[in-house]
């Protein structure tokens, strides 16, 4: 970890694009989040209240090791806010040097309140030791199309590379999909699929399905206490414990753009 | 999966039901702007500029105008939601098509008519039959909209709590209770008919007249001076106080006064029966 002094926190240039991008995706290799391709990137850049000069980024020996993207503005009875919409940061040291940075753009800017969602690393409550932690809502989830669920749930590489040539039909509240699982690709189809009919069958209520798919409930409680049915298996434990590998790790790393 | 014939049928299906009250609901079309900005902001009080509402939809990375749903009557528009699709990149960095609902807003005499239930039906549909897998939403805990999401199937999320670093913190007890006043308009109404009660925040002080921006009500007695003053270290209950249950609430303000975090102050005892007259349903309306 480098020492603050190391930090160098400068106005983000066009060319950081690249190196920004990278910045995300190794936050997704170990966490869960939103699309930040380039387009959602420049969308925020241009957000109101956002000017080129409120858009920052650390470097640590010519490497970008954090980005910020404040948006200032004038909310009900006339506060002043600064609205830091997009944090992105690599280490405890760049956290500090790029929150110093927006405190003092903020005072220049006669800034009321600042408004931040940390990134869930090490530091941070140190980092933001005096700042008031508060929910800003509840964030609700409800299952949409099964099959775009299915398949994106059993594209794991460690479900694929365990579970290859095997086909599991999901039947969720009325609705029944057979998914087979190759090494290359998932498959799911609908349950009239005569070529694609799996002979295990797992059902559960949506509810269900949904607390496992989002790491609320545990396959194996919800099999004992009968939520789950199992159907046609040999041995149901590969099955709960697919419906285990399935699951996507929480919190959700939502940042206020967001939620905005 | 739901086929676009079977979205385009639920909507004209929800169009018939609706015609009868010569209400329709269709996806947004440009020149509707202005008309959903003015909506947004009568529902939410402040809710910002046109500038915000095109950041926020048509300048959007994946906006499509079928995005944007509202509900028409007599020409007038009463309703609006949107819909915002995004992919989840998972921690196996593999991506999840969902979507988020955003800006519920139901004109204030026509709520209560299930308008938003239907709404949110068709707008699911349109999502699914797009491949949205999840669909999320932000609500206010213990709001009606959080209440009936609920009861939709959805469930709720943990996610990274926000920080506020507080500058002028007189400035935000001030913009706290003007939100709080137009999310609870019977507290507003209770509030309203008091006569010299003032807020504040350590020594700096405001009056409910500097708050609601209005004249200083004429009383015939003068029933004296109510003052609730309250901490710099109250504010960290305050942040929260809008995402509070309302039994929360009640226990945090009885904690705060009894942490001495915040305090009344009445300059005559008339100011306080005055107070302790509307104690009750003052109370009952927080």
């Amino acid at each position: 970890m480098s020492a603050p002094s190391d930090v160098n926190v400068r106005i983000f240039r066009q060319e950081d694009l690249a190196q920004v991008i990278t910045l995300y995706d190794k936050h997704f290799a170990e966490n869960l989040g939103f699309d930040r391709s380039e387009g959602f990137l420049k969308h925020f850049m241009h957000y109101p209240g956002v000017d080129k000069n409120s858009v920052f980024v650390t470097e640590v020996n010519s490497k970008i090791t954090g980005f910020a993207v404040v948006s200032v503005t004038s909310e009900q009875g006339g506060l002043i806010q600064g609205n830091v919409i997009e944090l992105r940061i690599n280490d405890a040291s760049s956290m500090r040097v790029l929150i110093r940075t927006i405190e003092d753009y903020c005072k220049k800017k006669d800034v009321d309140t600042i408004v931040l969602v940390a990134p869930t690393q090490l530091g941070t409550e140190e980092v933001l030791k005096g700042w008031l932690k508060f929910d800003t809502g509840v964030m609700m989830a409800k299952q949409l199309s099964l099959s775009s669920l299915l398949r994106a749930l059993l594209s794991a590489q460690k479900i694929r590379s365990s579970y290859a040539g095997r086909q599991v039909a999901f039947r969720i509240g009325d609705e029944i999909l057979n998914a087979r699982i190759t090494l290359e690709q998932i498959y799911v189809s609908d349950s009239n699929d005569k070529a694609g009919q799996a002979a295990t069958q797992i059902r559960m209520s949506p509810h269900t399905f949904l607390r496992i798919a989002l790491g609320q409930l545990n396959p194996y409680t919800a099999f004992v206490t009968r939520r789950i049915k199992i159907r046609d298996a040999r041995n149901i434990v590969p099955m709960l414990r697919l419906l285990y590998m399935m699951r996507i790790a929480q919190p959700i790393y939502t940042s206020l753009a967001d939620r905005l | 999966m739901i086929s676009k014939s079977q979205v385009i049928y639920a909507l004209s299906k929800t169009k018939a039901q609706l015609k009868g009250n010569e209400l329709v609901i269709r996806s947004y079309k440009p020149g509707d702007e202005a008309e959903i900005v003015s909506l947004l902001n009568i529902c939410f009080g402040d809710w910002g500029t046109l500038q915000k509402w095109e950041a926020l939809y048509p300048e959007y990375p994946t906006f499509k105008e079928t995005d944007v749903f509202i509900i028409q009557k007599d020409d007038q528009i009463i309703g609006h939601e949107a819909l915002r699709f995004r992919d989840l990149i998972t921690d196996s960095n593999i991506s999840l098509s969902t979507v988020s609902l955003s800006d519920a807003a139901t004109s204030p005499n026509q709520r209560g008519k299930g308008l938003h239930n239907k709404l949110v039906n068709v707008m699911l549909q349109a999502a699914k039959s797009r491949g949205a897998g999840l669909v999320f939403s932000w609500y206010l805990r213990d709001s009606a909209l959080h209440k009936h999401s609920k009861k939709l199937g959805f469930i709720e999320v943990k996610q990274p709590p926000a920080y506020m670093k507080v500058m002028r913190p007189q400035k935000l007890l001030r913009t706290g209770l003007l939100d709080f006043l137009h999310k609870s308009p019977n507290l507003r109404s209770e509030l309203e008919g008091l006569n010299d009660l003032f807020f504040g925040i350590d020594e700096s002080t405001f009056s409910i007249d500097q708050l609601l921006d209005r004249t200083p009500l004429k009383s015939d007695q003068d029933q004296g001076k109510v003052l609730i003053v309250f901490t710099e270290r109250s504010l960290s209950t305050l942040v929260k106080f809008r995402n509070m249950t309302k039994r929360q609430r009640l226990l945090s303000l009885i904690s705060l006064f009894a942490l001495r975090r915040a305090r009344i102050k009445f300059s005559s005892f008339g100011a306080f029966i005055n107070l302790a007259r509307k104690g009750l349903s003052l109370v009952g309306s927080i």
